[in-house]
């Protein structure tokens, strides 16, 4: 069985390349292959969220594990959820954002964007916590 | 039944048969071909718009409440975790 984190990494690693890509796609092709580049890259966005799913839980049994007091693992798993929040806030962002580009061309440099804030967000909390959990 | 990925996948054919249909209804006659393509496109771009917006509502938000639902539920795996592990410490100290 693959670890949660290389399975979070390769998610994330398929998710920033499909939405980087996609709005190129978007701005070479009809219609047809626009819808089809967004759906695309909401299955990426997904991937990524599933392998980063199975991190979390994995992290988060760690922290419980190494905690030596009650009141050390409230704060340990306190400080690594305030951390997690900005990888969930780049989630919502691209999820918005690809939903917008299905209707309106002009949001397609937010597409980008905000994969690069879930890059981001992700190396943060994987510099954080180490490459693994 | 025609679903919504095919629409959106013959989006631009939508766009070629209103066109058409100017063409063979004698639209033409009263209106120039572009004016006839402008309206052919934004019924196409309103259709289109409203299948994202279908996708947006019922697919994009889902996907996401799927993150904060099992976001939640693995915090408060971990946290009854933690209150076992030092409560059954307590209990052996």
């Amino acid at each position: 069985m693959r670890h949660p984190d290389r399975r979070w990494r390769t998610g994330a690693a398929i998710a920033i390349m499909m939405i980087a890509f996609a709005p190129y796609l978007l701005l070479a092709c009809g219609p047809s292959s626009r819808g089809k580049a967004l759906r695309a890259s909401l299955v990426g966005v997904d991937a990524s969220r599933d392998g980063f799913l199975a991190y979390d839980q994995e992290a988060q049994a760690k922290i419980v594990a190494d905690a030596t007091s009650l009141e050390e693992g409230r704060a340990a798993l306190d400080t690594y959820r305030a951390e997690r929040q900005k990888v969930v806030a780049a989630f919502e962002v691209a999820y918005r954002m690809i939903a917008l580009a299905l209707v309106d061309k002009a949001d397609l440099p937010a597409v980008v964007e905000a994969a690069a804030s879930l890059q981001d967000a992700i190396d943060s909390l994987r510099q954080l916590h180490g490459g693994t959990p | 039944m025609i679903t919504k990925d095919q629409v959106l996948d013959h989006a631009d054919t939508v766009v070629d048969a209103l066109n058409i249909l100017g063409e063979v209804t004698g639209l033409k006659a009263k209106h120039s071909v572009e004016t006839i393509a402008h309206v052919a496109k934004a019924v196409a771009s309103t259709l289109r718009a409203s299948l994202a917006g279908a996708i947006t509502k019922e697919e994009v938000a889902q996907r996401n409440q799927i993150l904060l639902d099992k976001l939640a539920d693995a915090d408060a795996k971990a946290d009854d975790a933690l209150n076992k592990k030092f409560a059954v410490e307590d209990d052996a100290g």
